[in-house]
């Protein structure tokens, strides 16, 4: 009994010293760089995405580009209620994601559940049944180097070329499940809230739009 | 625009998500749970963790608090807030470059976000009115 009480008091001290070091690395990343190099390569490893490299232009993707995109992604996705999605179509649509999430536009229409049907037919399989950390490679007609990683659905990264071709899926199933656990604070509250008399709202009522 | 990499959570992102009949709930979970799928460091300052952590504590009881927890615990980071981000944050209220409708949580979050080059998750209309970069946008 007192051990679990000593892992878990241990658990939330290493957090915090986490959260700490990670600020002081982002407030001067060169001065921590200089002082601390290894630490701040394992820093880099641990949030891969501070690597990525934006190929698009800094002011994101034309207009006529993101349409395109987007009805691309959208025929794609429209196919999914009848089951009818290739694999080559599957990694298309996957590419497109990946683009408008890079852009930040891709649509909340196209939801987390459509995101994970297409990854699964990537895979062959649910990526919830996936039980061990996996690497799934796209056939490329040329070999190709990965510049972007994207990350669509937790626990599943996409690697990408620097024109934003899939060439493969790493799978952290770990990760999957976080998820879960990171939303369960939104569901737990509102079925709290349901139960509850008070059916007042909340005390900042100010902050939410009119 | 590109992706923002870093993005802290402004106490109106947390009430909410956590207020089902806020007129903003819809969207904050939508946009919470990309930000989660997409991995990104995720920051809140230790003023609004405790702000939120008395919220729930209130409204919901202990038990939520001890989800609220677990549910957060590895997933969003804790920008400490400090004698000297607490004196900056307070230069800013007192200077007035905000404007008139932040408060002292408010101007520790602009610290904090100034410091990470972070965007803040945020409904509150003040932050862009202060040349600061929300999201969702």
């Amino acid at each position: 009994m007192s051990m679990k009480k000593k892992s878990t008091k241990q658990s939330i001290n290493t957090s915090w010293i986490a959260d700490l070091v990670l600020t002081k690395y982002h407030e001067d990343p060169t001065l921590f760089r200089r002082i601390l190099p290894d630490l701040a390569e394992a820093l880099d490893k641990v949030y891969p995405t501070r690597q990525s490299h934006h190929t698009s232009s800094p002011f994101g993707l034309t207009e006529r580009e993101r349409t395109y995109r987007l009805s691309a992604l959208e025929s794609i996705t429209g196919k999914l209620k009848c089951s009818q999605v290739s694999r080559q179509d599957a990694i298309r649509a996957l590419e497109h994601c990946a683009v408008l999430t890079e852009d930040d536009s891709l649509p909340y229409t196209i939801d987390r559940r459509s995101v994970m049907r297409l990854i699964g037919v990537v895979l062959g399989k649910p990526l919830t049944d996936v039980t061990s950390e996996t690497t799934i490679a796209i056939p490329q007609d040329t070999p190709s180097t990965v510049v972007n990683q994207i990350s669509l659905v937790r626990g599943a990264v996409l690697n990408l070329t620097q024109d934003m071709h899939l060439v493969s899926i790493f799978v952290i199933p770990q990760k999957v499940k976080e998820w879960p656990r990171a939303m369960r604070f939104i569901s737990l509250t509102r079925r709290a809230s349901r139960s509850s008399e008070d059916k007042n709202t909340c005390p900042e009522g100010k902050y939410a739009t009119p | 625009m590109p992706l923002p990499e870093r993005v802290i959570i402004d106490s109106s992102a947390f009430y909410a998500l956590l207020t089902e009949n806020d007129a903003n709930h819809t969207l904050a979970d939508k946009a919470y749970g990309r930000l989660v799928d997409r991995e990104q460091e995720l920051w809140t300052t230790s003023s609004t963790m405790l702000t939120i952590a008395g919220f729930i504590l209130k409204r919901f009881g202990i038990e939520s608090l001890r989800v609220f927890n677990d549910s957060t615990e590895g997933i969003i980071h804790v920008f400490r807030v400090d004698r000297t981000t607490y004196r900056n944050a307070l230069e800013l209220i007192l200077s007035g470059s905000l404007g008139n409708d932040f408060d002292i949580e408010g101007s520790l979050t602009v610290v904090a976000a100034r410091n990470l080059q972070a965007h803040v998750f945020s409904f509150r209309k003040c932050f862009g009115e202060a040349g600061i970069a929300t999201w969702p946008r």
